[in-house]
């Protein structure tokens, strides 16, 4: 099948719209309809800001005293979490797509099923969960996502460490789809993600968003996960910035893990082993993993 | 509003069918196809002064698809929905019609995400830039979607002959 091929077999399955019963007009109708309510929900919005603030500056030293001033916008996911049999099975299912769609060998993953894998660590966000699978020799391991009913959303991939070693090199993924914002009105969020493995020593890594929040990924045996949302209009194509730390809170590394966001310089990383020419990409402000020697920028 | 009304009602009848069309291959059911697509022109109505002036109404109106279409799969009576129930397919002219159920029936066993990014980069014809654009995601996320997407439908449609009309 082609990509031609299933151009045409999709153009033939629409090719016959039932007829429309709208008539002319509708459209016009509906958004006429659509855009008073907006105005009127503007205005009564408007209102209850003035009100609001009326009642603040009387109330305000009471209010104060009561809750110390502070106010804790509460984000409260109502995401279960997902148990690690549930996170097994949803990507045991992105597992075989994955087997099918590429060459997991390639990059040292193997092609047997993920059924004795374990999960090493998740994290959650507003509509799902993030998670590194590792082998039970642990030689391979596997990053999931999974939408909130544990099918699989985002990125798969799997990888042998002799092939992708422990590094400092981290990319990071967003989709808005995945979080709630907390005004879902008028509010936009982005939800981040990212995985990977970093070298032995690191205990603690951080990312900090293009909002300026730090946030902290899970990490288990070098094994990390990170995910966080940014509330409002974020500007995706901005540096996020992960920091690597030791256990003694000093910093290792520091890299934009959005460098390779599909804009921005990239260069390329090779290495030999045997008969074999390893060759992959990463952005050009970050190095290379272990072992492995830059061909040059592009 | 004169103008506004105008503009609209011109886009409207040029791209409906179009729109229609997307629609119906992202979520499979021409009904819900005709909801995404009043959703999607209301909202447009609404901001057409300013996407009219700033972006291409086509775009915009995409990602209205895009999003309603995946809060639409989200409901729970959706996620009950029976994926191997098909609907009844108006008469075919270029394919067989059994070939026609198994690339609906293909299509329907896509996770939304995948079916999306499918319909966008093969069928309108979309960069995986455009793609990644109008889904809000990663241009990596596009590319693993398609992938998957790809070789799912690969592995059920490798029996069917891209050709025209085969007699029965």
């Amino acid at each position: 099948m082609t990509e031609k091929n299933l151009h045409d077999l999709l153009n033939d399955l629409c090719a016959d719209p039932p007829t429309s019963d709208q008539l002319p007009g509708d459209d016009i109708r509906r958004g006429r309809r659509l855009l008073r309510r907006r105005r009127v929900a503007l205005g009564g919005t408007t209102l209850a800001s003035v009100a609001v603030l009326a009642v603040g500056v009387t109330l305000a030293p009471d209010v104060l005293s009561a809750d110390g001033g502070a106010s804790d916008s509460g984000v409260t996911s109502t995401q279960q979490a997902l148990s690690d049999g549930e996170i097994l099975e949803g990507c045991a299912v992105a597992d075989e797509q994955f087997r099918d769609a590429t060459d997991p060998a390639k990059a040292g993953g193997g092609t047997d099923p993920i059924d004795d894998w374990r999960v090493e660590v998740s994290g959650l966000n507003d509509r799902g969960v993030t998670a590194v699978l590792v082998s039970p020799d642990r030689e391979r391991y596997a990053f999931c996502g999974l939408d909130e009913r544990g099918s699989e959303y985002g990125d798969y991939y799997r990888h042998g460490v002799d092939v992708v070693p422990p590094s400092f090199d981290v990319w990071v993924q967003y989709d808005r789809e995945r979080c709630e914002p907390s005004d879902p009105e008028s509010g936009r969020c982005l939800a981040w993600y990212a995985g990977g493995l970093a070298p032995a020593e690191v205990d603690r890594v951080t990312f900090r968003t293009p909002d300026g929040e730090v946030t902290e990924a899970d990490v288990s045996n070098g094994y990390y996960v990170w995910t966080a949302e940014s509330e409002g209009r974020v500007d995706e194509t901005k540096p996020v910035w992960a920091t690597f730390y030791d256990a003694d809170d000093e910093q290792l590394a520091r890299r934009n893990a959005n460098a390779a966001s599909g804009e921005g310089p990239v260069k390329q990383c090779s290495r030999t082993e045997g008969d074999d020419t390893i060759v992959w990409t990463v952005p050009e402000v970050q190095t290379c993993a272990d072992g492995s020697e830059d061909s040059g920028s592009r | 509003m004169q103008r506004r009304d105008a503009e609209f009602t011109e886009y409207v009848a040029a791209r409906r069918t179009h729109l229609r069309r997307t629609a119906y291959l992202m979520c499979g059911d021409w009904h819900t196809a005709d909801d995404l697509v009043q959703t999607a022109l209301a909202k447009l109505y609404v901001a057409w002064p300013r996407i009219h002036r700033d972006v291409p109404p086509d775009a915009y109106v995409r990602r209205i698809l895009v999003r309603a279409n995946i809060d639409e799969s989200r409901r729970p009576w959706r996620r009950e929905r029976a994926t191997e129930e098909l609907p009844e397919s108006p008469a075919e002219e270029t394919f067989a019609v059994e070939d026609r159920e198994q690339v609906r029936a293909a299509l329907a066993r896509l996770a939304p995400g995948q079916r999306t990014a499918v319909v966008l980069r093969y069928w309108a014809g979309l960069s995986v830039e455009e793609v990644a654009r109008d889904m809000e995601c990663s241009i990596g996320t596009v590319k693993s979607q398609t992938a998957r997407a790809i070789a799912r439908l690969r592995d059920q449609l490798s029996a069917l002959e891209p050709t025209p009309r085969r007699e029965s």
